[in-house]
């Protein structure tokens, strides 16, 4: 067992010049090799160690995923001190939360983005160092808190830290982890972590060979277990984006064999391939909707182990020809595992991916069991389940259908919210396990919808299904107390626009783009084509085409794009009340300040 | 502070059309300028004699303590002016990178054989020049857009990419032809950030010619208003906008 910053210098020892870290400046690709990984945590470990960080400091670190960021985690902790990984487009509330319940008194921030929201808490939190990385935009800042990166570094020496690594105990804490949905602080060891990362790493034999890119911030549990944790435990490299606007073209470039994301980035994936096709030639076009439709049929044949040599030829040609391009622009061409963090993907989206040769796992986890108890093993076909539990951990479901579970790599609770039940863990969700012991998560148990029949059913089910059509970008099931569903639906600009474009549809923006009778028709279709799908009861029967999308930084969407249906339901309470109250239309009075015109339709 | 920039006595004509009627004004080192004025007031054409596009008949024009009548537009570039258009003047089919990469074109000593073998000191002077454009590409956040070609971009994006190729010519003054036209309110708070920036943080000069006046009053630390080619207005933007012929100017005057 070990521990991070161990790691660390283990691998240092193990392969010196092996690449640790790349990360993409200025348009083009650096590396550090793990011994010069840790030259730099050794720098900036003696920095703060004159900026008096100790065992049990607690330090805060806010951005995106850069190098220097990923260096300062292993830099703390070798001092003793534990890392508090904040989002960076975390609002002032949260930050305000995080910084007061974590107790941190010294912050990393990226750049300007970061500090400015700092500032404006400052007063209300313990924070009395803020170390910036990017001091863009700040030059006429008068703070006596705030120091660059590179003014404490020069300060610093590169005396070993070889002692103060060995000096850590693995059951040290490592991070303070904060839920999002439970807007609540988890304590957690270098040993819980590291014990979880080693469980996903032997699971799926990931190697010091394999490559992971991570664009998500690590301040999402799951993410920085299987992208960070993950990396450190199997020695492979980790590979940081340019920015997020670059994202498909660095994952291009890198062309890494672990994807992990979660499930919107595979569905924008989707997205993208079918606004492109929307705007290709008509013979492309239609190439393409021939080979896809070809595809599926040959894969479910695969699936169903009726293939022919015919079949394989034909697959053969088509992937040749169409998909293998296609994979190579998402630089999908060497992966070996995908793993998706939240959920399930959708039936269609899944099959796809499993049929052009990217092997989805689903996982599930939270911040309190360190990011992950369950996860699909390799060539698994289902799609509705999230797979088994891990070694080390049980998982069974309640009276009340909740998904319960034990687990060896526990986080413990900061703000004293106990979910624990004679040791098993509520989760939260609703579920169920099936013959093959595997795990069905249904939804979230605050989420369920009774109808007025006194039906209940998770909502997260149906919009799935709503959601995997390209031109929906998240969707959201209203049905509480009522005779029947509706859904408010959130067209995605992209693939729409797209759409409209090919039909020639004139429109000037967003609003009026989703106002168009044009655009309703085509939602129509599709929630018709759901609707056979599901029991009469469940039938959706009337909907809303929402006139913008989501925002995060209202809390309307979590910050890996799960709906938030509490604050939406506050935001946009005129549509809620509309169609609670059978109206054909409503009148929006939105957070903008203006107000909107909005059509109920029926199905 | 001393004034990088001196117009004195400027008089253009285009045959018997007076573009330009003796006008002076300064512009002080670190500052920003706004030229405003009704359409065809002459700002553009006092933006080209500054330059060296235009001759004026009559004035001189004091850059860095050197007085002229006329310069050469190519050694007003070398002398540290760089200039954006009010007509987007990009090339087209070339990337954004490419666009940018002709901002350094003074910056390459070595021969076309040597760029095109990509030998001797091309390769140093590749490097670097590609260096300074990404630092440019950075700074103006278009990454995710530099291999691609200007003519697939939005308006706003290549008024970006033609700042950027002003900027990597290393300038001490930089001359802004409506930098905002035609840009939605969101472009122009991005493209106001990175005026503001450039001269507050990189230290760079400007002189602006703008007509959205919210930006102008906003950003700028001295405006200079022309109408008909005649100054009518020199000042901060508080005395500007209190100066009685610059509010006939834009609002008319009852005869």
């Amino acid at each position: 067992m070990a521990t991070i910053p161990g790691l660390v210098l283990s691998h240092t020892q193990k392969q010196p010049d092996a690449v640790a870290l790349r990360y993409k400046q200025l348009g083009i690709w650096n590396s550090y090799s793990w011994s010069n990984y840790l030259s730099e945590v050794t720098i900036l470990s003696n920095a703060l160690k004159n900026l008096s960080i100790k065992k049990g400091s607690v330090v805060a670190i806010y951005g995106n995923n850069v190098p220097k960021l990923i260096f300062s985690i292993s830099a703390i902790q070798s001092l003793g001190g534990v890392v508090v990984p904040i989002h960076p487009e975390s609002t002032s509330e949260e930050l305000k939360k995080i910084l007061n319940s974590s107790k941190a008194e010294t912050l990393i921030a990226e750049d300007q983005q970061q500090v400015d929201t700092f500032l404006t808490v400052e007063n209300d939190c313990n924070v009395k160092n803020v170390i910036y990385l990017d001091g863009r935009g700040m030059t006429t800042y008068k703070n006596d808190k705030l120091n660059s990166y590179d003014n404490i570094i020069s300060n610093s020496n590169d005396s070993s830290i070889e002692n103060e690594i060995n000096a850590i105990n693995e059951n040290d804490i490592a991070f303070y982890l904060y839920d999002e949905h439970e807007d609540s602080l988890y304590k957690v060891s270098h040993a819980a972590m590291i014990n979880n990362s080693n469980k996903i790493v032997s699971l799926n034999t990931l190697t010091a060979k394999d490559s992971i890119v991570s664009y998500l911030p690590l301040s999402i549990p799951t993410n920085l277990l299987f992208t960070f944790v993950t990396s450190l435990a199997s020695g492979m490299s980790l590979n940081l984006p340019e920015s997020n606007q670059t994202i498909e073209k660095d994952l291009q470039e890198i062309g890494p064999t672990i994807l992990y994301a979660p499930s919107f980035v595979f569905k924008h994936i989707i997205t993208s391939i079918s606004y492109r096709i929307e705007s290709a030639t008509q013979s492309n076009y239609d190439r393409y909707m021939g080979h896809y439709k070809l595809l599926m049929e040959i894969y479910e044949r695969e699936v169903g182990g009726n293939a022919s040599v015919i079949d394989r030829i034909r697959k053969t040609w088509i992937m040749l020809s169409t998909f293998s391009p296609a994979k190579n622009v998402f630089g999908l061409t060497k992966i070996k595992h995908a793993f998706v963090s939240d959920g399930v993907l959708s039936k269609v989206n899944f099959d796809f991916f499993h049929a052009i040769g990217v092997e989805i796992q689903h996982s599930f986890g939270q911040a309190v069991s360190c990011g992950c108890i369950a996860v699909q093993p390799d060539h698994s076909v289902s799609s509705e389940n999230v797979g088994s539990a891990m070694a080390g951990t049980e998982i069974k479901i309640n009276d009340s259908s909740e998904v319960i579970f034990k687990t060896d790599c526990m986080a413990e609770s900061l703000d004293n919210n106990d979910n624990t039940n004679d040791g098993w863990v509520n989760s939260g969700f609703v579920g169920s396990i099936d013959d093959s012991g595997n795990i069905v998560i249904s939804g979230r148990k605050e989420d369920i919808v009774t109808l007025k029949s006194g039906k209940q059913f998770s909502p997260e089910s149906i919009e799935n299904l709503i959601s995997c059509s390209p031109f929906v970008k998240s969707s959201l099931i209203v049905g509480n107390g009522q005779d029947g569903n509706s859904v408010i639906v959130v067209i995605d600009p992209n693939s729409v626009n797209s759409w409209a474009d090919r039909k020639n549809i004139r429109y000037t923006g967003y609003t009026e783009l989703a106002s168009k009778d044009e655009v309703r028709d085509l939602i129509k279709e599709h929630i018709s084509c759901v609707n056979e799908t599901l029991e009469s009861e469940l039938k959706i029967k009337r909907f809303v085409v929402l006139h913008r999308t989501l925002i995060m930084s209202q809390g309307e969407v979590s910050k890996t794009m799960e709906v938030m249906r509490k604050n939406i339901e506050v935001n946009l309470k005129d549509v809620f009340s509309a169609i609670e109250n059978n109206k054909d239309n409503c009148k929006v009075n939105d957070i903008d300040q203006l107000s909107y015109e909005l059509n109920i339709n029926k199905i | 502070m001393t004034d990088i920039l001196k117009v004195e006595n400027v008089t253009l004509q285009f045959g018997g059309v007076k573009a330009i009627t003796d006008i002076s004004f300064n512009v002080k080192e670190g500052e920003i300028c706004a030229v405003i004025g009704p359409n065809g007031a002459g700002k553009s054409s006092m933006l080209n004699v500054i330059n060296g596009v235009y001759l004026p008949q009559i004035g001189t024009v004091t850059y860095d303590g050197v007085a002229r009548r006329s310069i050469n537009p190519r050694d007003a570039a070398i002398a540290g002016m760089a200039r954006t258009f009010q007509n987007i003047a990009l090339f087209q089919g070339m990337t954004v990178l490419e666009n940018i990469m002709t901002g350094r074109n003074l910056f390459m000593k070595s021969t076309w054989l040597e760029q095109g073998l990509n030998i001797g000191r091309a390769r140093n002077e590749e490097k670097q020049n590609r260096l300074a454009v990404e630092k440019v590409i950075k700074f103006l956040q278009i990454e995710s857009i530099r291999k691609t070609p200007v003519s697939k971009l939005p308006y706003g994006l290549q008024k970006r990419v033609e700042l950027g190729r002003a900027l990597v010519a290393e300038p001490k003054i930089l001359l802004l032809d409506e930098p905002m036209a035609g840009m939605n309110l969101e472009e122009k708070a991005d493209m106001s950030c990175f005026i503001l920036e450039i001269n507050k943080e990189q230290g760079i000069t400007t002189v602006m010619i703008e007509h959205d006046m919210g930006v102008v009053m906003d950003i700028s630390d001295h405006v200079v208003v022309l109408d008909y080619g005649k100054k009518i207005g020199d000042g901060s933007p508080k005395e500007v906008m209190a100066n009685q012929d610059v509010i006939d100017a834009y609002l008319g005057v009852s005869h």
